[in-house]
């Protein structure tokens, strides 16, 4: 316990001197004016309407915060250690009864709390923001019938349990591995249909009136068509009682609210109700498919009520403060053993993969499905086919790729702009999901950190 | 109590080698030593000689190739006992950014030292190191001399029982040097040991009852300096109040006897004692009004 205690209070003191060090360098207090002077670059956009406003604030506030992040983690986290030893502060400090991963971890969580002091300083700036335009709309001009202002208020979503029903159904066959089972409805028969099953529903945690969404690929009846008339039945599957909700011009790919809500009474005793989604016309056709840009399922989708704006872009903070934590810590723990250059070119291309991660994934799976291609052609006796690379630096380059890939956590779990630019609550089990893979290589970043500065001679 | 060794180097040896080893350079080879409670031991040597090198292995700061090395009975890398050690680094290497108080309570908390207890050392280190005036000042605006002193105070925060000072009179000018000799000899009298290192042979002697003299990495003489200074071939007689007749007759007897005269002048004191006893007489004449009050006084 007093050994605990001990390591407490020495890992305090480094922390409190890294938070000192930073908050007292003139970069920082650039770095805060500068993020300040980006996070209002969206006053500059020209006369915009109240929800583009939103979303250009929304994405102008994001864009700045990982700016911030990265700049801090890299440049200043990563010179932060090499400096010490370069200088030789660390001979004084390391000469005490200190071990040396209690240094690293110190100074690793001085950052983390610079970091997370920053995030809240320009959360609640954000918030003064987003509220301060909300009201400049309120009470501005605005052009008859249009939106007044923009609600700022986040939505818990539901996705119900997917079931592809009965007749003409019919399986679309992709040439990716995911898109093998995409299922589709189409051609006369008007019978088939996509069912969504909502179960353990809590109707204390709805308005009467349960807003939905759709969202489908959708084809129309010629090539250039990109919208259907759909059918939305919601079903009590306790009573069989059913309403029917026109969806007229549900177009490809994007949001739909049908005209009506759902009333709440349709959610059974049990806590259940189905939705079934048919096709109205004999024409076009609709795929239940997984959104390409957010991974989101797509489909059908109920909002309980709306949750306080400002808690969802805490939690969406709290993301991007563990993709942070991340990079401090790959950084902080490669600064143990590498100088302050080298640290510094690692952190801007761990930042660099973790930016562009989704990318990075589908290319290599390209690669490899060129490779399996060739291959298989190999095999079934059509000769060697050229590819535009040769196949050995291909297998070079995706076995390197996936090493990259494998040795960051997948930074899409972590990206709140999803949620936030489609009106979303962020779901808690979201959050933990996507900081539970997270700190792992956190943890595993920083163990490493801590043997190699164990091990290191302080010349 | 007085026999028990404090630091004990058994064939330590440090190399350090390039990258992939094509280089390697030999900076201690067997280093055998034992520095004994209460007693102030000296590395000296030229530049390069091994001195840091062997305060860095007994601080742990450094693994050795081969050898080991024992502080107050436990492997220099022992975080416990480094709770009785105080250290001194060859230049000041200090966070700018932090004044001498935030300095010292930085270094009095890693000791986890309660906070009334920090409060009244450091207090005492500033008003016995003369910079009590300057502590809230960041101490990038601190004079050279200002920086070892506020180095010297965070040696001594946790009151050690052994103290590593490597050059301690580096960069110092000759008041403060030979305040910090007062300062070892003082540190002697409260029982405390100290090893320190230095090139500069007259301040070794002035405070160290034992010294080590390194070269290339290798121990080459070891030992009390009384005994290393001795030349028994040569005697020197002081004599006070001695006219030329007096000397006269002395140099007779001493020929009868069969004694060779080498040399017979008037002492001579050495330039140290010259410089402080001049400074201390303008002082009497007129008290400084300016600049770092260590030096006035």
């Amino acid at each position: 316990m007093g050994e605990i205690r001990a390591f407490l209070a020495r890992f305090a003191a480094v922390a409190l001197l890294t938070i000192r060090e930073i908050t007292r360098r003139k970069f920082f207090i650039v770095l805060i004016l500068f993020t300040l002077g980006l996070l209002s670059v969206f006053a500059l956009a020209p006369g915009l309407d109240p929800n583009s406003t939103l979303r250009v604030m929304l994405t102008w506030i994001f864009r700045a915060t990982t700016i911030f992040l990265a700049i801090l983690a890299v440049f200043i986290a990563g010179t932060s250690l090499p400096l010490d030893i370069e200088r030789r502060q660390i001979y004084a400090l390391a000469s005490k009864p200190i071990a040396k991963p209690t240094i690293l971890l110190g100074k690793f969580g001085g950052f983390a709390v610079v970091l997370l002091l920053s995030l809240a300083g320009l959360g609640m700036i954000s918030i003064l923001m987003l509220r301060g335009a909300q009201l400049a709309f309120t009470f501005g001009d605005s052009k008859p019938g249009a939106p007044k202002s923009f609600p700022l208020e986040s939505w818990p979503r539901l996705a119900g349990e997917f079931v592809w029903t009965e007749a003409h159904k019919s399986e679309y066959q992709g040439t990716r591995p995911e898109e093998a089972r995409r299922f589709r409805l189409r051609g006369e028969s008007l019978e088939g249909r996509f069912r969504y099953r909502f179960s353990g529903l809590s109707p204390g945690r709805f308005n009467m009136n349960i807003p939905c969404r759709l969202k489908f690929t959708a084809s129309g009846e010629s090539m250039y068509d990109f919208s259907v008339n759909l059918r939305l039945v919601v079903i009590n599957p306790e009573t069989d009682a059913r309403q029917e909700i026109a969806c007229p011009q549900t177009l490809n790919n994007e949001w739909y609210r049908p005209p009506q809500d759902i009333p709440r009474t349709f959610i059974s005793s049990g806590g259940e109700l189905w939705l079934e989604v048919y096709r109205a016309e004999p024409v076009g056709a609709i795929v239940a498919d997984r959104d390409r840009i957010s991974r989101q399922q797509e489909g059908v989708f109920i909002y309980e009520a709306p949750e306080l704006f400002e808690l969802t872009l805490v939690k969406a903070l709290l993301m991007v403060f563990i993709e942070g934590l991340f990079l401090l810590a790959v950084v902080v723990a490669s600064s143990s053993i590498l100088s302050g250059p080298v640290t510094l070119f690692l952190g801007i291309s761990i930042f660099f993969v973790c930016s562009v991660y989704g990318f990075l994934s589908d290319s290599v799976r390209d690669v490899e499905q060129t490779l399996e291609y060739l291959e298989r052609s190999e095999h079934a006796g059509h000769g060697h086919r050229e590819a535009e690379l040769p196949s050995w630096l291909m297998r070079i380059s995706s076995a390197i790729s996936k090493g990259v890939l494998g040795a960051v956590p997948d930074f899409r779990s972590l990206d709140p702009t999803p949620y936030l630019l489609d009106d979303v609550a962020i779901p808690l089990r979201a959050l933990v999901g996507g900081m539970g893979s997270v700190i792992i290589h956190i943890v595993i970043s920083l163990a490493l950190g801590c043997l190699s500065i164990r091990l290191r001679d302080l010349t | 109590m007085a026999d028990e060794v404090v630091i004990r180097t058994e064939a330590l040896t440090k190399t350090y080698s390039s990258l992939f080893g094509r280089t390697k350079v030999h900076a201690l080879e067997n280093l055998s030593l034992e520095v004994r409670r209460g007693e102030v031991f000296g590395l000296i040597g030229p530049n390069g000689s091994g001195k840091t090198t062997t305060i860095k292995l007994l601080l742990g700061l450094l693994f050795p190739t081969s050898g080991r090395a024992e502080i107050l009975g436990r492997p220099p890398t022992h975080v416990e006992t480094k709770h009785k050690i105080g250290f001194l680094p060859e230049e000041s290497y200090l966070y700018g950014f932090l004044n001498a108080d935030e300095t010292l309570d930085f270094f009095g908390r890693i000791f986890n030292i309660p906070a009334a207890e920090r409060a009244r050392r450091i207090e005492s280190l500033l008003e016995k190191f003369e910079i009590a005036h300057a502590r809230r000042r960041a101490i990038r605006e601190y004079s050279k001399g200002m920086m070892r002193r506020v180095m010297f105070c965070q040696a001594l925060i946790n009151d050690p029982e052994v103290i590593i000072l490597d050059e301690p009179t580096s960069g110092l000018d000759p008041i403060s040097s030979r305040k910090i000799k007062d300062l070892i000899l003082d540190l002697k009298k409260q029982g405390k040991t100290v090893l320190l290192s230095s090139h500069l042979l007259a301040d070794m002697q002035d405070v160290c009852d034992r010294v080590a003299i390194l070269y290339q990495g290798v121990l080459r003489k070891i030992g009390a300096v009384r005994d290393l200074l001795v030349n028994k071939d040569l005697v020197t007689l002081v004599l006070g109040d001695a006219g030329p007749e007096i000397l006269g007759k002395v140099r007779e007897l001493l020929s009868r006897e069969g004694a060779r005269v080498v040399s017979c002048d008037n002492t001579q004191e050495n330039l140290e004692s010259v410089f402080l006893k001049t400074i201390r007489e303008s002082q009497a004449l007129k008290v400084g009004d300016g600049g770092d009050p260590s030096v006035s006084r």
